[in-house]
């Protein structure tokens, strides 16, 4: 079993807003990820993923903050690094980040082969002939045109900015791409074929991946594991197939049934009543109870503590009544298997 | 309909929920709050200044011996002392108010009335009226205004209502650039397309949608247009192309500079001055609260 | 087949746009005698919807499906073909009809951030359409329709401003203000902004059974191709402003004929991990709208491309099949000779993107350079 190359163990993290009060966007999030593993964090909005992948990098905003709990990277806690050690340590070097609508993260004014020679100067000694060789390489990994490394950001298109994002979080050979929301402004076919490129990195370059979205297609399509959050907390976490076999928590279980899916046109898709709460004070509950059909008083003594399904320690679900929901939840766990997929009458 | 049941129609409308919200966010912070009591009490002053004022302004004061009683230091009876035609300062001052502010507020109205109009025409019309009305706005940017203002004055005297249409007739400009920048904005919003797609008529459109979503920055364009007014109205007044008879703070500037006794006679030349800058300095902090409170109220995930 | 004409008919509707932009632009296309460039927006589409139809457009981005939208609800004149409300063309209405047109046809942007005046309280915002239209109402009335599209309790809703209303809630307000003039037809846009899938799963369902309820026809436009599975009867395919493909729901998803369809289906990410999914073969991005090859529009990016693909297909029935046209010169028969179907090696793509071989679902392989079929 190779060692995880980045755990999330029992962290908070904090905003402060203007007039004092405080947003707890992160509750005791534990989860870990594999080396040469593609993880998924799927939620939706305000369920603090996206607070996650900033905490990684150092990236949460002036009133944010890790307030418990460690962040280890390669078994070293980085929680509490400063900006220059992010920056000398963990940037793209270590830890590349790919943020949402990220084509906007391109320099307008600089060519891109300027762009990659600029952060080879800053990171590495390599020469600048050596820069602008490994962007070619990068770009072909990519799947752009190696001649169009001297192009300015605007002449590229939305699906080319994105890839070319792509080829500079590689530039500096990370161990781990964070990636938030990689394809959501693109159009479908686009995003098929960035995910195509982002899958065969994994097999090439020994590259782990942290995957975030909202859209749980692609993780169970993408991902080798991954974690399900809500309202700051998580909810289940586990090995992808396993997840979707067994899901215990009945966020999981909701929200696999809320995604159409074009197989069966005709299947009712799932209802989850009300929206997250607010997180002003630290959840001392789980903050899916208020929406779970299921819930008892028990739901609100206090958060859930993760306990292992079906004895598999790797598969946690935060959910005291994880082991009833098999039974509880039957209807929703019923497989089409019976039914027939509209895609297969034309293979 | 009784007077009560309209009131609280008045209050629970729409219209009032909002300006209470902006008002709620515009007074979060202190120092706006510290402006706006400063702005309440300078209206205040403007309101009641000429009543309260302990003698009439161009009375000339004489001492008990029958002199005239100029340069006099500030005493019991003459807080602010008086100025060099023996002239009680203070009442100056309070009736001065009211000169100062309506000269601020009329040129603040006319900017803001032709800005609006030329803006949103602009901005909502587009095609080649826009070309046209923003040419002409270039033009007038072009206009270099205290030289224009001494024209004109030279052709249509120096009255006191003349020099407010001279300001309020040439600084409506940068009202306008903006305004239209705004109307160009919230036309391609889709709460827009469906009023036109409910079948609103352009006229309906203007005043129900578009208006009331730049009314708060109209409001503080008024709050800018109103200081910058006073302003070029103490310019005007200090190079001498005002009315010398009405007692504005420019003109009560003026002559004390005019006197050469600026330094000195203190308590004469700088309450004016004083007054001014405390009133453009309210205005603009207002105006930086609006922006500060974030100005439109619309939700960003 | 009912005698009752379509409550919504499209006939080679057209919406040009013209690029030049002022003065400079008409002079110099005067002195070098070139035609002006338009943008081709909508390029002849065709469409009947029927009474308590549910019909979806389908494209990505750039294919002009907003543009459609704002053709229809009659923002934009059409350049070229008629748009039949009832039977009657628009382009011979009053001002007057007009008005009654668009009390029929109602507008629903699913776009939570911006579709409601952030100034309108939503009694204000439900009320709006019938105010326009001088329709008398009663407060219960509009109560009564909060409650329809799940606002409960009514009279705590009424007051309630757009930023004091979750993304879910501000969309049923937009439902309830699309319906309160009790339209025929409803017009719903599918933004492209992030919505969660939970209040996505509601609205849809709320659509669906509104649409039941109410007896209103509705043409939905989206991108995702998931979400219009589920919610519409009959589905049109758009690309670069042209429909290359229009079949029922079921037929369509099951038995795709354009490649642009095939394409479309085989890149929607699957929510199971155990499904292995075949990829598209497809590359690059819908070209340039301004400048479009002529012929085929998709024919720089399909793998089947063949030589008569220079030439603008026509809308044909596949053999063996009723109700389900296709733009694609694979279906019908060419009168030319031979050379015409042979299949063209060069595949020049838009973008400078990689060149990529598979195959396809239905059996016949892409040739490979170098070989011929």
């Amino acid at each position: 079993m190779s060692d995880p190359i980045l755990e999330f163990d029992g962290v908070d993290i904090e905003y402060e807003t203007r007039g004092g009060t405080a947003v707890h966007a992160v509750n005791d999030a534990s989860f870990a990820i594999d080396e040469h593993d593609y993880f998924g964090l799927v939620g939706e909005s305000g369920c603090g993923k996206s607070t996650i992948a900033d905490a990684v990098v150092g990236g949460l905003d002036e009133n944010g903050a890790v307030t418990g709990g460690e962040i280890r990277y390669k078994g070293t806690p980085i929680q509490d690094y400063s900006e220059k050690e992010f920056n000398k340590n963990i940037r793209w070097t270590e830890i590349s980040f790919i943020p949402q609508s990220s084509m906007n993260s391109l320099d307008p004014v600089m060519k891109l082969s300027q762009q990659a020679i600029e952060m080879a100067k800053y990171h590495t000694d390599m020469s600048k002939d050596e820069a602008v060789e490994r962007l070619r390489e990068l770009f072909d990994v990519v799947g752009l045109s190696e001649s169009r490394i001297h192009d300015y950001p605007h002449q590229f298109s939305g699906g080319m900015q994105q890839r070319a994002i792509i080829a500079f979080a590689l530039f500096l050979q990370p161990s781990l791409i964070i990636a938030d929301e990689p394809t959501t402004a693109l159009d479908v076919i686009m995003q098929d074929q960035i995910l195509d490129h982002i899958n065969d990195l994994k097999d090439d370059w020994e590259i782990s991946m942290l995957m975030i979205t909202h859209d749980i297609s692609v993780v169970f399509e993408n991902c080798d594991s991954m974690a399900v959050m809500h309202g700051g907390q998580v909810a289940e976490a586990g090995d992808v197939v396993e997840l979707f076999d067994h899901p215990r928590h009945p966020y999981a279980i909701l929200l696999q049934n809320a995604f159409p899916d074009v197989r069966y046109p005709d299947r009712e898709l799932a209802i989850i009543d009300g929206h997250p709460p607010q997180l002003r004070e630290k959840p001392d509950f789980c903050t899916f109870a208020d929406r779970c059909p299921w819930s008892t008083q028990e739901c609100y003594d206090g958060a859930p503590d993760p306990r292992p399904v079906a004895g598999d320690e790797e598969h946690l679900a935060w959910c005291v009544r994880a082991d009833e929901m098999e039974e509880l939840a039957a209807d929703h766990l019923r497989k089409p298997e019976e039914e027939h997929s509209i895609l297969e009458e034309s293979q | 309909m009784s007077v009560a049941r309209r009131v609280r129609n008045l209050t629970e409308s729409d219209y009032a929920v909002m300006v209470q919200r902006t008002m709620r966010n515009l007074l979060r912070e202190r120092i706006t709050k510290f402006a706006f009591v400063c702005l309440m009490l300078i209206l205040f002053m403007g309101l009641v200044g000429p009543a309260i004022a302990p003698y009439d302004y161009s009375e000339q004061q004489r001492t008990d011996e029958g002199e005239l009683n100029r340069y006099a230091q500030p005493s019991l009876e003459h807080p602010l002392g008086t100025n060099d035609r023996g002239e009680d300062v203070l009442s100056r001052l309070l009736v001065g108010a009211q000169t100062t502010l309506i000269t601020g507020m009329l040129a603040g109205s006319l900017m803001l009335v032709l800005g609006l109009f030329v803006g949103v025409t602009a901005g909502y019309v587009g095609g080649r009226t826009e070309s046209l009305l923003m040419r002409f706005v270039d033009f007038i940017y072009g206009i270099p205004f205290i030289p224009f203002a001494i024209v004109l004055i030279t052709f249509f005297g120096a009255g006191f209502y003349t020099t407010i249409a001279i300001i309020g007739l040439v600084l409506w400009r940068f009202i306008a650039r903006v305004i239209r920048s705004q109307v160009l904005q919230i036309k391609q919003r889709p709460y827009i397309m469906a009023a036109k797609a409910s079948g609103a008529s352009a006229p309906w459109i203007i005043r129900k949608h578009i208006l009331p979503n730049i009314a708060n920055m109209a409001a503080l364009f008024f709050a800018m247009g109103v200081g910058l007014a006073i302003l070029e109205q103490a310019g005007l007044s200090f190079i001498g192309v005002t009315d010398p008879f009405t007692p504005t703070w420019g003109i009560m500037i003026r002559n004390a500079h005019q006197s050469g006794r600026v330094a000195d006679a203190w308590w004469w030349s700088y309450p004016p001055g004083i007054m001014i800058a405390l009133t453009v300095l309210s205005l603009y902090l207002l105006g930086r609260g609006y922006e500060g409170s974030g100005g439109e109220d619309e939700v960003v995930v | 087949m009912s005698a009752e004409p379509p409550v919504l008919e499209l006939r080679g509707l057209e919406k040009h746009f013209d690029t030049s932009t002022g003065f400079v632009d008409v002079i110099r296309d005067r002195l070098t005698g070139s035609d002006p460039s338009y943008v081709k927006a909508v390029d002849g589409v065709n469409m009947k919807l029927r009474e308590n139809q549910v019909q979806g457009v389908i494209g990505e981005s750039g294919c002009g499906k907003t543009t459609l939208l704002r053709t229809l609800i009659g923002l934009y004149e059409p350049t070229g073909g008629e748009l039949l409300f009832h039977g009657q063309p628009t382009s011979e209405f009053t001002s007057d009809e007009w008005k009654e047109f668009r009390r029929q046809v109602g507008l629903v942007f699913q776009d939570p951030f911006n579709s409601l005046d952030p100034k309108f309280s939503v009694r204000r915002a439900v009320t709006e359409p019938l105010e326009i239209h001088g329709m008398d109402y009663e407060l219960a009335d509009i109560e009564e329709m909060l409650e329809m599209v799940g606002l409960t309790p009514a009279e705590k809703y009424l007051g309630r401003f757009p930023s004091q209303l979750s993304g879910g809630e501000k969309q049923r307000v937009a439902i309830a203000r699309g319906l309160i003039t009790e339209p025929d037809v409803i017009l719903a846009d599918e933004p492209a902004s992030m919505l969660d899938v939970s209040t996505q799963a509601e609205i849809l369902n709320l659509l669906n059974r509104l649409t039941d309820e109410f007896g209103v026809s509705m043409v939905y436009i989206s991108h995702d191709l998931s979400t219009v599975s589920y919610i519409c009867d009959r589905i049109n395919v758009m690309y670069l402003g042209r429909v290359v493909e229009n079949a029922p729901t079921m037929d369509l998803l099951s038995e795709p004929k354009h490649p642009y369809t095939q394409a479309l289906i085989q890149s929607i990410p699957i929510p199971d991990p155990h499904y292995d999914r075949e990829r598209a073969v497809i590359g690059g991005e819908p070209g340039d709208p301004i400048n479009m090859p002529a012929g085929c529009r998709f024919k720089n990016r399909c793998p089947e491309r063949m030589e008569v693909c220079d030439n603008k297909p026509a809308d044909v029935t596949p053999e063996g099949m009723t109700d389900h046209s296709v733009a694609c010169h694979l279906y019908y028969d060419h009168p030319l000779d031979e050379s015409s179907t042979k299949r063209v090696e060069e595949r020049p793509l838009t973008d400078g993107g990689c060149d990529r071989t598979g195959t396809l679902p239905h059996g016949s392989s892409v040739v490979p350079r170098g070989e011929s079929k």
